[in-house]
């Protein structure tokens, strides 16, 4: 304490300082989430701004749903409602689901390969406080003259160039900052895994959530300098007279398409690869049983990060490909099947005669399974060129990467977060409100995107705010279920404040938290102390049990 | 140890240059595009250009019909038209034929012709030897204009190609044409005119009707009657 120097309103709590005079708890004073590079904090404001974005994103999903639930224009403009669509887009992409990963990322992975921090703390805090400012700039937008982008979340040039309204400049500068923001969150987290994995925890034992992140966040390093290229090149058409994608002046606009999507398909990975992670972490827990191959599990997510750099004009079938190229792009994109096939065969397959129990986290990653899958399916289906000209545009997508992103990246998220939040806050959430939670968003995302696919098969096209009459009845059901969905998720609100509090009714948590939790993060007290393994664990002492 | 210790300081400098290299190779994929489609011929571009080099022998044995088409991209108001919408021609043969193109509106407009052949295998055997798509067309209010292509196929045209398409689509660049000038010649106001009082050409949309069937010079837009007056104060239109 003697060798300290602080000043009275610093004093840190006297129970956090240990024998050798260093302070173990949080500074005090209103610097604090300013200036922290402490990665449980840093993890915690990631999370709860992506739970901000999610909830503003979604308001927008039901401002999008309110507008469709009869045909005919009731409450908002078309051009609000391109408006709309754009910025659900866009903020649920870029503002809830990847950053909530991050959030887990710093959270989890130094606890589980045993590091004291992330390799880069400092670097860290910068990362997160890039994105409330680059998103305050993109959600400024809506309220400049000629109002948000309104371009869809693809901003296809030359609907965000030459039609573009003038806000189009802060989406694009907003754009550039949250992609700076992911790559120094990747650097972070594949600097941490290498460098700082503690002494006896080789590769091939680091927890599927880990590797995972390490193979999204090399795809991060190469793909979001792609996006950060391609949003420049759009600011030089608009403002210093290239001509990159007009092709009045020598440019191409099926170039955006080309750069945008080599952009975009590894990102829909990168997306869905932490998801895959969290649910390999859940289900062997819930299960009590090893996870069935981990090797393939390995294996398979790195060759759907080398296939999705290879598949990306599966998205442009309709712009005019030689039959070479369909060919191509169609076969490669089905091939993403048999890695994809592996792991949902590998999550079958732990889950098969083992001793299962039905927690709010497995719940949803059982969720994840199977709903994922049939996301997966009519993935397979869009990826048939020829049928895709049909497909092409219309509601079949929207349902396609539904379902592939909210029972997928978004209730993987919310499985991580109730499997988490024990060790997070000390205390188990409302076990009750959890599965009811459970059930409402399971029940409202079926009702919500299912019809989707009938809708689209019968031709209703995407982003339009009104729709012809034959489609007023599914559209109907979807609205509702839309409602119950995005109104659910208070409860999921209410919950995680309830147990952060420790209300009455969410027990105390032990180290070990849940039965048959295996891995280091589950060697530490419960709430996680503030720092952790400042010393290197001994990997190969046993779990408490024996491990498994 | 040490090693260990180099390597963590290394790391993220690789990390970081990779990034910076990704940043480069977005940019680069801009020309790596147009080398890709011209090794492959896929796009439909045409990329040999100018005089013939060397003997080419005409093959009598064969006819190629040769197809034309003239599209306005969106808005252009030029009357736009091939002389002759399909010609045959023996492969390795010259043959000149003209464009007419009239411009409809009272000011000066330039455009650009923007070709693409079908099927885009036959691009790579088109040899263009001269081609008003080679440049930019000005033309003065009112006026017309005959515009020259000479063509030649080369023999080397795989047999089972017996028609080949030649589609040329007009752009309107008068916008971009003007704005390298310091004063635009013609009657520059625009779409977004609300929006940019101060950059009257930032955001011309140059392919919008309203603006170029209007384009009159040294007439004020707000003088004549049009459905320009359906723009709102935000200078959206109002549907």
């Amino acid at each position: 304490m003697a060798t300290q120097t602080l000043t009275p309103n610093e004093s840190p709590n006297p129970d956090s300082v240990d024998a050798g005079g260093s302070h173990h708890g949080p500074a005090s004073g209103p610097m604090r989430w300013l200036l922290t590079t402490n990665h449980k904090d840093i993890g915690s404001m990631y999370l709860i701004f992506s739970l901000v974005m999610f909830l503003t994103g979604g308001c927008m999903a039901l401002v999008i749903r309110a507008e469709l639930f009869q045909p005919g224009l009731q409450l908002i403009q078309p051009e609000f409602f391109n408006q709309m669509t754009t910025m659900h887009g866009l903020i649920m992409v870029f503002g809830a689901v990847m950053p909530a990963f991050v959030g887990l990322a710093n959270w989890m992975i130094p606890m589980m390969v045993g590091a004291p921090d992330m390799a880069l703390p400092r670097m860290n805090n910068w990362s997160f406080w890039i994105l409330p400012f680059a998103f305050s700039m993109m959600l400024m937008t809506l309220f400049m003259e000629g109002g948000a982008p309104n371009f869809g979340w693809t901003f296809y040039a030359p609907l965000s160039t030459t039609y573009a309204p003038p806000s189009v400049t802060y989406f694009i500068f907003a754009v550039h900052m949250m992609g700076i923001s992911s790559i120094m969150g990747a650097i972070n987290i594949i600097a941490t895994i290498l460098n700082l994995r503690a002494p006896g925890m080789d590769m091939m034992k680091l927890p599927l959530f880990v590797w995972t992140w390490l193979i999204t966040a090399f795809l991060l390093i190469a793909v979001m300098p792609v996006l950060a290229g391609v949003v420049t090149m759009m600011l030089m058409d608009i403002h210093f007279g290239t001509s990159f994608f007009d092709a009045a002046g020598g440019g191409d606009p099926v170039l955006f398409q080309h750069i945008f999507w080599f952009f975009g398909h590894p990102e829909v990975y990168i997306m869905i690869l932490p998801a895959f992670g969290i649910v390999s972490q859940i289900i062997p827990t819930f299960a009590r049983k090893r996870l069935f191959g981990y090797v393939s599990m390995v294996y398979a997510t790195s060759s759907i990060a080398f296939l999705s750099f290879i598949v990306w004009a599966h998205h442009m079938f309709t712009v005019g490909l030689p039959l070479v190229g369909e060919l191509f792009f169609m076969f490669s994109t089905m091939l993403i099947a048999v890695p994809t096939g592996v792991k949902v065969f590998n999550w079958v397959a732990t889950m098969f005669r083992g001793s299962m129990t039905f927690e709010t986290p497995m719940l949803f990653s059982i969720a994840f399974v199977v709903l994922f899958t049939i996301g997966g399916f009519s993935g397979l289906m869009l990826a048939i060129a020829p049928a895709d000209f049909q497909y092409h545009d219309t509601y079949f997508v929207v349902a396609h990467f539904h379902y592939v992103l909210v029972p997928g990246a978004i209730f993987a998220i919310m499985a991580g977060t109730y499997y988490w939040l024990p060790k997070w806050t000390g205390n188990y959430y409302n076990e009750t409100m959890g599965k009811v939670h459970f059930w409402l968003s399971f029940v409202g995302v079926n009702l919500t995107f299912f019809p989707m696919h009938f809708i689209g098969l019968a031709g209703m096209p995407r982003r339009i705010p009104d729709y012809a009459l034959q489609f007023a009845d599914f559209n109907m059901v979807a609205s509702v279920g839309a409602f119950l969905f995005g109104f659910s998720q208070l409860l999921f609100v209410y919950n995680i404040i309830c147990c952060a509090r420790g209300s009455k009714g969410c027990d105390k948590a032990d180290e070990r938290v849940w039965e048959a939790a295996d891995g280091l993060e589950w060697t530490l007290a419960s709430p996680a102390p503030y720092h952790t393994f400042s010393q290197a664990p001994d990997i190969d002492q046993p779990m408490p049990d024996g491990g498994r | 140890m040490a090693k260990q210790r180099d390597n963590s300081h290394k790391l993220p400098l690789q990390l970081t240059l990779a990034a910076v290299l990704m940043f480069g190779f977005g940019f680069a994929l801009s020309p790596l595009y147009d080398v890709f489609c011209e090794i492959t011929g896929l796009n439909g571009k045409i990329t040999r250009t100018g005089e013939v080099k060397g003997v080419v022998t005409v093959d009598k044995s064969r006819l190629v019909r040769i197809q034309f088409i003239a599209i306005n991209n969106e808005g252009m108001p030029w009357d736009f038209a091939p002389q002759s919408t399909v010609i045959s021609v023996h492969p390795g043969e010259q043959r000149l034929t003209h464009f007419n193109a009239r411009n409809t509106t009272l000011g000066e407009m330039v455009a650009r012709a923007v070709p693409s052949v079908a099927p885009s295998e036959a691009a790579q055997y088109v040899h263009k030897v001269n081609c008003f798509c080679f440049e930019a067309q000005s033309l003065a209010g009112l006026t017309s204009q005959e515009m020259p292509l000479v063509l030649m196929i080369d023999p080397a045209l795989p047999e089972h190609i017996r028609t080949v398409t030649l589609s040329y689509t007009l752009f309107d660049i008068s916008a971009i044409h003007n704005a390298d000038k310091p004063e635009p010649s013609a009657q520059s106001i625009t779409f977004f005119n609300g929006l940019y009082p101060e950059q009257p050409n930032a955001y011309s949309t140059i392919n919008d009707p309203r603006l170029t069937y209007y384009r009159a010079p040294a007439e004020p837009l707000s003088t004549l009657p049009g459905p320009e007056t359906e723009a709102t104060p935000s200078g959206r239109l109002a549907l």
